[in-house]
């Protein structure tokens, strides 16, 4: 039998009160924390969905077979649509996907390959200043580069300030994903006697593949959002229009023209015209995420894979 | 008639095997020396164990009888290296070429994912620009089938390899590697990511290829060192310390660090 005396037994009170206050105080904090992590959430959520339910509510009306198959109609007109801006749009980012892609890919093909030489750290600082400039300084090389010499606005320009932006994004991700095939596979192409460069696009930059292909579609999607650059290179026409020599129409500068109209059924085309281009977006991540998936599978399948029997 | 029917029954490659012997050779990554001044001797047609802890070299020394060594940034070796009486790194020597007489096999299954079984076994062919069907299906049914590979796979050839097990993927990369038709194949502990039924089944397929081939294992397992090869090389931080027929070095080994280590006082 244990005997406590009086004094050790408030030792122990003490000792236990002060668990339980620490106790106490360590599920305050922790409620607090999830309740301030929820708010940051919500915040972060908020504006998209006020976006969308504004886009929806301004834009739905407006949005029918004839804003996709229609020319902008003069004010006041019933029926109108934005047929030549999405053309005009397609158009632009399939210029900028065609000067983009190319050479984003070899760059970062390159980077990856050459991590530690001299020219592979300045193509690397380039690309990460490029990314960071604002898409109208963008837009002003294209006109020095393309308007000022040939005289007029034109598509081919809009498209060129858009490769530019696409540039860097697909160059620094190509390398990243590059960098995450296992060293393993190209020693094994080297070992079977491949040439470095046939290791290097065969092997390396197809495993890599469905990871840029999912870069590369969320850049085109980013290019296909910006006004900036195209304000004095593509210029905007209300007519139709396929010749890259010529101005041309896209989404953006549409709504932003008719965003500033007093015009009712104007301001609602360009929330129309803002709800698909939202659409459009949504649609390229959706895509982008399902390339990504088929991307884990494949890296996967350079470790066995679990439960296929060995006999 | 009776001509033809003997010359059938000789191994395909037989005599072509030839000898790999180093000699002084250094290799380091920047100033890290990794292999230390080895002089070795693979007789053709035979299996050389290399056995020692991790980190002794072993595995580095491999990389340079193909010349993968110099591939890693900073990476040199020096000293003389012959395959067959002819120096590998002399100045004419393509590496491109030499690796395609001189197969390699990794720890680590490495099939290429984006490529079907068929594919990943004709790679190194058609890196070597050969191009007519009928002679790749040839050649990888071949392959396959040296590997030991062929009836598990014969019905999906067109299947991308990752649906493969990982002892279905490690003789698959085996297959890939005899398919360009290797004098000299070198194993980087190939079995060291299998389980025993798989481990044993690259252990037979080594012992067919004894004599047609000339074979380097680098292995962890000492066991595996005893059972498949003719020699046996003990190697301890970067330095050879005896090379000697497989049975002497496990039973009477001349060097006390090496009967310490077999004996499984250390490493």
């Amino acid at each position: 039998m244990t005997v406590t005396s009086p004094m050790e037994s408030t030792a122990t009170h003490r000792a236990q009160a002060r668990r339980v206050a620490a106790l106490e105080k360590r599920r305050r904090t922790g409620s607090l924390m999830t309740v301030l992590v929820w708010t940051a959430s919500a915040v972060a959520v908020l504006p998209l969905l006020a976006i969308v339910t504004h886009l929806v509510i301004g834009g739905a009306g407006a949005l029918s077979i004839n804003f996709f198959t229609r020319m902008p109609a003069p004010a006041g007109v019933a029926g109108g649509g934005m047929a030549n801006a999405i053309v005009g749009t397609l158009l632009l980012v399939g210029i900028a996907a065609l000067i983009g892609l190319p050479v984003g890919l070899g760059a970062g093909l390159f980077l990856a390959e050459r991590r530690e030489t001299r020219l592979a750290e300045l193509v690397r600082f380039v690309a990460d200043v490029l990314s960071g400039l604002p898409s109208i300084v963008l837009g002003i090389f294209a006109w020095e580069l393309i308007v000022r010499p040939t005289g007029r606005f034109s598509a081919l320009s809009g498209g060129v300030a858009l490769g530019l932006l696409i540039v860097p994004l697909v160059t620094r991700a190509t390398e990243e994903m590059v960098k995450l095939v296992p060293p393993a596979l190209a020693e094994s192409a080297l070992a079977l006697g491949f040439p470095r460069w046939r290791a290097a696009i065969v092997i390396v930059l197809r495993t890599a593949m469905p990871g840029i292909v999912t870069a590369a579609l969320v850049a085109i999607a980013r290019a296909a959002g910006e006004t900036a650059p195209l304000l004095f290179t593509a210029f905007g026409n209300s007519y139709w229009s396929l010749d890259p020599t010529r101005p041309i129409a896209a989404l953006p500068l549409q709504i932003f023209a008719y965003a500033q109209s007093p015009y009712d059924d104007w301001r609602a085309q360009a929330w129309a015209g803002a709800l698909v281009l939202l659409l459009l977006v949504t649609l390229m991540s959706l895509l982008a995420r399902a390339v990504l998936r088929a991307r884990q599978s494949l890296t996967q399948g350079v470790t066995p894979r679990a439960g296929v029997g060995d006999d | 008639m009776t001509d033809l029917s003997r010359v059938r029954s000789v191994p395909k490659s037989a005599g072509v095997a030839p000898s790999v012997s180093l000699h002084g050779l250094v290799a380091k990554y920047g100033l890290r020396v990794a292999v230390r001044d080895v002089s070795i001797e693979c007789q053709a047609g035979a299996v050389t164990a290399i056995i020692g802890p991790s980190g002794c070299g072993k595995s580095t020394l491999l990389r340079c009888v193909n010349r993968l060594h110099e591939s890693v940034p900073g990476a040199t070796a020096a000293g003389s290296v012959r395959i067959g009486g002819s120096e590998i790194y002399a100045r004419h020597v393509d590496p491109i070429l030499l690796r395609r007489r001189v197969g390699m096999v990794f720890q680590q299954p490495t099939p290429f994912p984006t490529l079907s079984i068929f594919d990943n076994v004709a790679a190194g062919l058609r890196a070597a620009g050969l191009r007519e069907d009928l002679a790749l299906q040839d050649i990888v049914e071949r392959a396959l089938t040296r590997a030991g590979l062929w009836t598990e796979v014969k019905d999906q050839l067109l299947r991308s390899a990752h649906c493969l097990s990982g002892g279905q993927q490690q003789r698959l990369c085996i297959a890939r590697a005899l398919a360009v038709d290797p004098t000299v194949l070198l194993l980087d502990e190939p079995t060291a990511s299998l389980d025993p039924l798989g481990s044993q089944r690259v252990e037979e397929l080594v012992y067919e290829l004894r004599g047609s081939v000339t074979i380097i294992v680098v292995t962890h397992n000492m066991q595996q060192a005893a059972r498949v090869s003719d020699t046996t090389a003990f190697m301890l931080d970067g330095e050879l310390v005896e090379h000697a027929p497989t049975r002497t070095l496990f039973t009477t080994p001349a060097d006390q660090r090496t009967e310490a280590y077999v004996t499984g006082r250390f490493g």
